[in-house]
C-alpha cells in the first residue's frame, strides 16, 4: 500500500490501491517513519491511489498535524479521480499544499 | 418516488438477479443485496454493489463514482456505529485511530454482532436513484445535529448526495442522486 523513499530535498511516500477505514495501522506505520525521516519536505505522492474515504482523509489531517510538530510541511501530489474530488470537498487545498 | 412495495429482485451474493440492460425494464425497479457485518467490513461491497448496478442502468459522468463513495461511507457507518454499537470515537491521533481498530476486530469475533446484517437496495426512475443501507443494530432515538457529531463521513455522503433522510430510528440511510 505505501513505499517510502527519501532524497536530498523530499521525504517521498507512494500511496497505491485503497486508503479507508481500515489501513489505520499501516498508515501510522508510514506516517512515522516518515515524520522521522531527516530530510526536506514530507511528500505524499498519490497518482497509484485510486480511492480514499472519510477515515483516509483523517489520516492525512493527522500526518499533517505529527508534521507540524516536528516543523515538517506535508505536500500532497498528483492526486487523481475519486481522491481529487474528495480533497476539493474537505477543501484540502486550504490546509495541504496540494502539488499536481 | 413512491415507497419501496416489494422487491422485483433480491441478489445475496451480488451475482446479476434482473433482466439484463438490453431486456425489458421492469416498472418500479430495484436491486438488493444483504451481507453480514463481517463480510461488510472485510469486503468491498460498494464498490461491488455500484458495479452490479452500473449492469442494469446507465450511470453517466462521475454518478458512479459519487454512489460508490456515499455507499462506502454509509456502510462503514453502518457497521461501526450500528451493528458494533461503537459511538464517534475522538479521532485526534493515529494511536487512538489504531487502537479503534482493534476494538473493531475484536467486536468482529463476537458472532452475535459480526452476523448483523448490512442490507444495501437501490431503486430508481428515470431521474434518480435512491441508495439505502440499512443495519440492525440499536439505532438512535435523537439524529446528530451538529458536524462533530454527525462526523465525517455523514458530511462527505451530505455533501455529494442530493437528497439524504434517516429512518427506523437512525438504523436506515437513504440517499438520492439525480441521474
Amino acid at each position: 500500500m505505501f513505499d517510502v523513499s527519501l532524497s536530498e530535498n523530499d521525504s517521498v511516500a507512494t500511496l497505491s490501491g485503497q486508503l479507508t477505514f481500515s489501513d489505520h495501522g499501516t498508515f501510522r506505520d508510514m506516517a512515522r517513519h516518515l515524520v522521522a525521516s531527516r530530510s526536506g519536505r514530507l511528500v505524499i505522492e498519490l497518482g497509484g491511489l485510486d480511492f480514499i474515504d472519510s477515515a483516509g482523509l483523517g489520516m492525512l489531517l493527522l500526518l499533517r498535524e505529527e508534521a507540524s510538530a516536528a516543523q515538517r510541511a506535508v505536500a500532497l501530489r498528483n492526486a487523481k479521480g475519486q481522491v481529487n474530488r474528495m480533497f476539493a470537498v474537505s477543501r484540502f487545498d486550504t490546509l495541504f499544499v496540494v502539488e499536481p | 418516488m413512491p415507497p419501496t412495495k416489494r422487491l422485483r429482485s433480491v441478489s445475496r451474493t451480488g451475482a446479476p438477479a434482473i433482466a439484463p440492460p438490453d431486456g425489458p425494464v421492469p416498472e418500479d425497479p430495484t436491486f438488493e443485496t444483504t451481507m453480514s457485518t463481517a463480510q461488510a467490513y472485510r469486503g468491498q461491497p460498494a464498490k461491488r454493489f455500484v458495479a452490479d448496478l452500473a449492469q442494469r442502468i446507465a450511470l453517466a459522468g462521475d454518478l458512479a463514482e459519487r454512489l460508490e463513495t456515499a455507499l462506502h461511507e454509509a456502510v462503514a457507518n453502518a457497521i461501526i456505529h450500528g451493528n458494533l454499537g461503537l459511538s464517534s470515537p475522538r479521532q485526534d491521533d493515529l494511536d487512538r485511530c489504531v487502537a479503534q481498530e482493534a476494538v473493531i476486530a475484536r467486536l468482529l469475533e463476537r458472532p452475535d454482532l459480526s452476523r448483523r446484517t448490512v442490507t444495501i437496495s437501490a431503486r430508481w426512475t428515470a431521474s434518480e436513484i435512491e441508495l439505502a443501507v440499512q443495519d440492525e443494530g440499536h439505532g438512535y432515538s435523537e439524529p446528530p445535529e451538529t458536524p462533530a457529531e454527525q462526523g465525517r463521513g455523514l458530511f462527505i455522503i451530505r455533501t455529494i448526495a442530493d437528497h439524504v433522510a434517516t429512518g427506523d430510528d437512525g438504523r436506515r440511510l437513504a440517499m438520492r442522486f439525480a441521474r
